[in-house]
């Protein structure tokens, strides 16, 4: 094990680690472990992020060439973890008042981040979907962990057989692409996409390998007709795989359901790092393994960013349940990222991730606000319930105002900056038409996040409503950071997207 | 010249597998059944030894006959067996039955009718693949060590999943 290895290990590790001592804290009484494990989780995501810090003095692949050390794993893993601090810091009273598992569902939330962190940082194909599935499987228990509650169950069921039906598919797309190159390392299936030899001399040179040399035998017949027909099948079930998971039109059925049934701290969660985590596979597999192909591809990405927006959109103004409404709007917002993956270019890439870190912290914080406001067993998520809001708790108001202004892509706040540079990199790869769909989505997408402002400030309140209890300490102070996130991103936008367009300038060189 | 003496293995242990899967689906008793089925795996990881798998031979008995056989004598006996001992023990789905072996027949036919010409065969194991055991190790530990390692976490993810979504209650 040399040091390369140590430390692109380092924080995957960290989190294991502090996953199992969460767990261990199941002994603990049920009044200390809710701080304790939110102590200890945070203690952990905290050296996990200076792991991910310290990586910076290596470069280079790590675990005989499956893991990869990089800037864009990098920005992805910090985005995990800054994404798993608040959504654990805000979900402490939030499990207490539930009856939930404390320990194990912070145990869960470190497993599923560190298999993010896997996700966005491999450059084996083995690797991602153990990444996607550790993911995966713990967020379908997460989703399912409101036992009491028929919604939670039916949901976590919902999510869980149709997850497992598109990591079936991407398995195949995998296994169909080990068949075309001859290898599952991202790196080699590009040297040989690309120069059409084969790709394992290259890799085996490391350590000769007999196996791995009779599957480079097998696959020396050249690349003929029909494997250009099974390279086709292979993006395409790979494409499947993946649009499921980033919830792109037509695989984004279960969405609403599953962020309407899961708890909600847990569907803010869900809405934001999984998302990102397949963005993070997304682009590395399509962009260093497959990008000799992207001519095959980038139709298809330009009629499932259309889809995903316009669907995603139009769906959401009929809808009255605020995380339902929500999870519609992630469904849309992943169709603007689409966009921006659609021009296939430095900029385009550049202007995901910016998006995709803007968007987590207003996201966060609706779904933060929405859970308080929804009180004991999650029964006040309709939008009457929002009547007049803005007088009876104005600071909760004035958060979820400038998270919604933000979904809209208001200026001086995170989304507009957002939507700015996707459109800007799909303008300067000429997809107009795309460019005019997606600026007309935007404005359609006003309309039911401004519906919720009118909700709060121009409708009297139900005399019935009961009052909003004062926020918790530990939501309190999430919502309070994610607002100024989004408004400091939003007036000075440099910092972030200088990292961002660091993380994906690297991108190519591999 | 060549010795009758590999064929022999084979056969016997053909004989050996197909005897006692049937005796393993025709038994009442399920736990006679298992140890039936130990027979019949016993036979196939022979089977793997003779085409020199000596990794997938050993792995054959210690995760087949060794935990999975296991497993299902833990199943067994926390059902009900007195009802299940009571209850028809075929379907009676004699038509499919028919179809299927019938179908299987006759590709069997098929095969000995055309005999060896009409299929390709997949390259016998041995020559560029051994040492077996040495190279399955060389690409688990070492190639392969990462992916290895992480499907424990996987492992371990979802058995947390499972005693979290099936236990009685939070307390």
């Amino acid at each position: 094990m040399t040091a390369l290895d140590l430390a692109a290990i380092l924080p995957i590790a960290i989190l294991t680690i502090t996953a199992i001592i969460c767990m261990m804290m199941g002994t603990v009484r049920r009044e200390t472990a809710a701080s304790l494990c939110s102590t200890i989780s945070l203690t952990g995501l905290a050296a996990a992020s200076a792991a991910v810090i310290y990586q910076r003095s290596y470069s280079g692949l790590a675990f005989v060439d499956t893991l990869s050390v990089d800037p864009f794993a990098r920005y992805f893993q910090l985005l995990f973890l800054v994404v798993a601090a608040l959504v654990g810091l805000a979900s402490r009273e939030y499990l207490w008042r539930e009856g939930m598992a404390i320990g194990e569902y912070y145990a869960l939330m470190l497993f599923a981040t560190a298999g993010m962190c896997l996700m966005a940082a491999a450059n084996d194909l083995m690797v991602i979907f153990i990444g996607l599935e550790i993911s995966s499987l713990s967020s379908y228990i997460l989703v399912g962990m409101r036992r009491n509650d028929a919604a939670s169950s039916e949901s976590a069921l919902k999510y869980f057989l149709l997850g497992s039906f598109a990591t079936a598919f991407f398995l195949y797309g995998v296994a169909l692409l080990f068949g075309v190159s001859g290898s599952t390392k991202l790196t080699a299936i590009r040297a040989f996409l690309y120069g059409g030899q084969n790709a394992i001399p290259a890799s085996a040179a490391l350590g000769k390998n007999p196996v791995l040399e009779t599957v480079a035998m097998q696959s020396q017949f050249g690349f003929t007709g029909s494997m250009d027909l099974l390279l086709g099948a292979a993006i395409a079930l790979i494409f499947v795989g993946l649009a499921f998971k980033i919830s792109a039109v037509p695989f984004q059925a279960w969405t609403p359901d599953v962020y309407q049934g899961a708890p909600a701290p847990v569907a803010a969660m869900l809405s934001t790092a999984p998302k990102a985590a397949a963005f993070a596979a997304f682009i590395r597999i399509f962009m260093v393994s497959l990008g000799a192909s992207a001519a095959q591809w980038s139709h298809l990405l330009w009629a499932t960013a259309l889809l995903t927006m316009t669907v995603g959109n139009l769906a959401a103004l009929w809808q009255s349940n605020l995380k339902r409404l929500l999870a519609y709007s992630s469904i849309a917002h992943a169709g603007y990222m689409l966009v921006a993956f659609t021009s296939c270019s430095t900029d385009g890439i550049t202007a995901i991730l910016f998006y995709l870190a803007g968007y987590a912290f207003m996201n966060i914080g609706a779904f933060i606000v929405v859970t308080h406001v929804a009180g004991p067993g999650e029964r006040l998520t309709e939008l009457d319930d929002y009547a007049g809001l803005g007088f009876r708790s104005p600071a909760l108001a004035a958060l979820l105002t400038i998270f919604m202004l933000s979904l809209i892509g208001i200026p001086l706040t995170a989304g507009f900056f957002g939507k700015f540079y996707i459109f800007r990199a799909a303008l300067d790869s000429g997809l107009l038409w795309l460019t005019i769909f997606g600026v007309l989505n935007s404005a359609i997408a006003a309309y039911y996040y401004l519906q919720i402002l009118v909700a709060m400030y121009m409708k009297q309140p139900i005399d019935s409503a009961a009052p909003v209890a004062d926020m918790p300490a530990g939501a309190r102070t999430v919502v309070t950071v994610c607002a100024a996130a989004t408004l400091l991103i939003g007036i000075q936008p440099s910092a972030v997207l200088r990292m961002a367009e660091y993380a994906a300038q690297w991108l190519p060189q591999l | 010249m060549q010795s009758v003496l590999p064929s022999l293995f084979f056969y016997a242990l053909a004989t050996m597998i197909l005897v006692s899967a049937v005796v393993t689906i025709t038994r009442r008793n399920a736990v006679h059944s298992v140890i039936w089925l130990i027979s019949t795996l016993l036979g196939i990881a022979g089977l793997f030894l003779h085409q020199h798998a000596e990794f997938l031979a050993a792995v054959q008995v210690i995760v087949y006959i060794g935990g999975i056989t296991v497993l299902f004598l833990f199943v067994i006996m926390l059902v009900n067996l007195d009802e299940a001992a009571k209850k028809k023990q075929f379907a009676g789905q004699w038509k499919i039955v028919v179809i299927c072996a019938g179908a299987l027949l006759a590709e069997l036919g098929f095969f000995i009718f055309k005999g060896a010409e009409g299929f390709y065969f997949a390259e016998p194991a041995g020559g560029s693949l051994q040492p077996n055991t040495q190279l399955i190790a060389l690409a688990l530990y070492r190639d392969y060590l990462l992916p290895f390692e992480l499907a424990s976490l996987l492992l371990l993810v979802a058995m947390i999943g499972a005693v979290v979504l099936a236990k009685k209650d939070l307390k």
